[in-house]
Order: structure tokens, then C-alpha cells, then sequence
């Protein structure tokens, strides 16, 4: 299936500011963590640190499922104010 | 509710527009953009979010404090974009009775905003070097 990524601040210096990732089905976020990492593993300690969030939720576990065609949105940690 | 602003955040416009009959204490913090960082001299700042989620963060952290400080009303506004030096990145204003819960209320708003809503800030430096602020990053 395939997974439409977004990525934010400095998570866009290691993946580009989105990315599609194909991953089997019912694959979780730990998969499409794992493919990342497998992409660009300089970015894996970055994204240990991350959020996910899909349908404008944040998501917590990364045993959550995620569906064809899906937008996950990769959050580093926050930095406003 | 939208609290990001692509453009220019005018805080004596948003002074003028908030009032509130029963509120006594009207507290504002605002926040700009300086002209270092750790020493290293800034040029400006770029501030990115998502925005759909950072406001219905930021909205939800609002309804939270009014609830838990009685607070007649709050507000809060943050840039996204290009920020000069000296101009305003967040402004955050507080409106109660009495001035402890409009202080308090303000501090548990911003500290709220700066973990929990989804935005990042870029610091461009005068030597032509940039850098994604690393603050809440932990390093192992």
C-alpha cells in the first residue's frame, strides 16, 4: 500500500518535505518508522523524537494501523513560541 | 478558530479590540524575535506549522485555561513565516477579575503553546547560516 508522508522543520532536512512510501499491507507506524530509517538513517534519532499524527490526531502507539492511501504527518518536537 | 498569522501581528490593534466588562486584570505577553541566539547573531526568523492541528491545539489549551482560571476570556495569536527582529512571534493575552489568575493563566498558556502546539521555528543567522531551533530536542 501506499503511505503519503509529510514532514516538518528538521525533519524535512533528512526526507524532503513529503515522501511517498510503499509498505504492506496493514502495516503500522512502527514499518513506516522502520522504512525511514531504512531510507535515511541519519534521521533515526530525529524521528524517535517525533509525533505522528493522521486525520488531524495525534497518535499514540506505534502499533497503530494504517490504511492505503493514508497521509501521516511526522512531527518533530515542537519549537514555537 | 484560526490563531496563526501569515502577516504581521499588530499588538496594540489587538490591545484595542480585547476588553472584557468584568475583567479587571488584563495581562499580555508577547513574544519577539531576538537578535541572538546562545551568542550567534540572528538576522530573522521563520516559523512553520501544521496548521490544522496547531490550531485546534492551541484552541483546546485555550479552553482549558479559562475553564481552570475562571477567566473571562483568553487569546493568542502566533506568526508563521518570515519574522523580522523585534516584531512579534506569539502574543498571549489573559482577561479576569484579579490579576493572579490573568499572570498565571498567561504563563500556562504560552508554556502550553511551546510543547504541545505543532510548530517550528528557524533560525536564520547574520552569517548566512541557518538552524531549526533545538530546544525541546533530546539528545539521546
Amino acid at each position: 500500500m501506499r503511505i503519503f508522508v509529510n514532514t516538518f522543520g528538521p525533519l524535512k532536512d533528512y526526507f524532503g518535505q513529503t515522501i511517498t512510501i510503499e509498505l504492506e499491507n496493514k502495516a503500522s507506524i512502527i514499518d513506516l518508522f522502520n522504512k525511514l530509517v531504512q531510507i535515511n538513517p541519519k534521521g533515526e534519532l530525529l524521528l524517535k523524537n517525533c509525533q505522528w499524527a493522521v486525520n488531524n490526531n495525534i497518535i499514540y502507539g506505534k502499533n497503530y494501523e494504517l490504511n492505503d492511501k493514508q497521509e501521516v504527518f511526522v512531527m518533530p518536537p515542537f519549537s514555537g513560541g | 478558530m484560526n490563531y496563526l498569522s501569515e502577516t504581521n501581528i499588530n499588538i496594540i490593534d489587538y490591545i484595542d479590540k480585547i476588553h472584557h466588562p468584568k475583567a479587571g486584570a488584563v495581562v499580555v505577553f508577547c513574544g519577539e524575535a531576538r537578535n541572538h541566539n546562545h551568542d550567534k547573531p540572528v538576522k530573522y526568523l521563520e516559523y512553520e506549522a501544521h496548521t490544522s492541528l496547531a490550531n485546534k491545539v492551541i484552541n483546546e489549551i485555550i479552553k482549558e485555561t479559562k475553564k481552570k482560571w475562571k477567566l473571562h476570556d483568553a487569546f493568542c495569536a502566533h506568526r508563521t513565516g518570515k519574522v523580522n527582529i523585534s516584531e512579534t512571534a506569539v502574543i498571549v493575552i489573559t482577561l479576569s477579575s484579579h490579576r493572579k489568575e490573568a499572570y498565571e493563566a498567561n504563563q500556562f498558556i504560552i508554556n502550553k503553546l511551546k510543547h504541545e502546539a505543532p510548530i517550528w521555528k528557524k533560525e536564520y543567522y547574520t552569517d548566512g547560516t541557518t538552524e531549526w531551533s533545538k530546544e525541546l530536542i533530546k539528545t539521546e
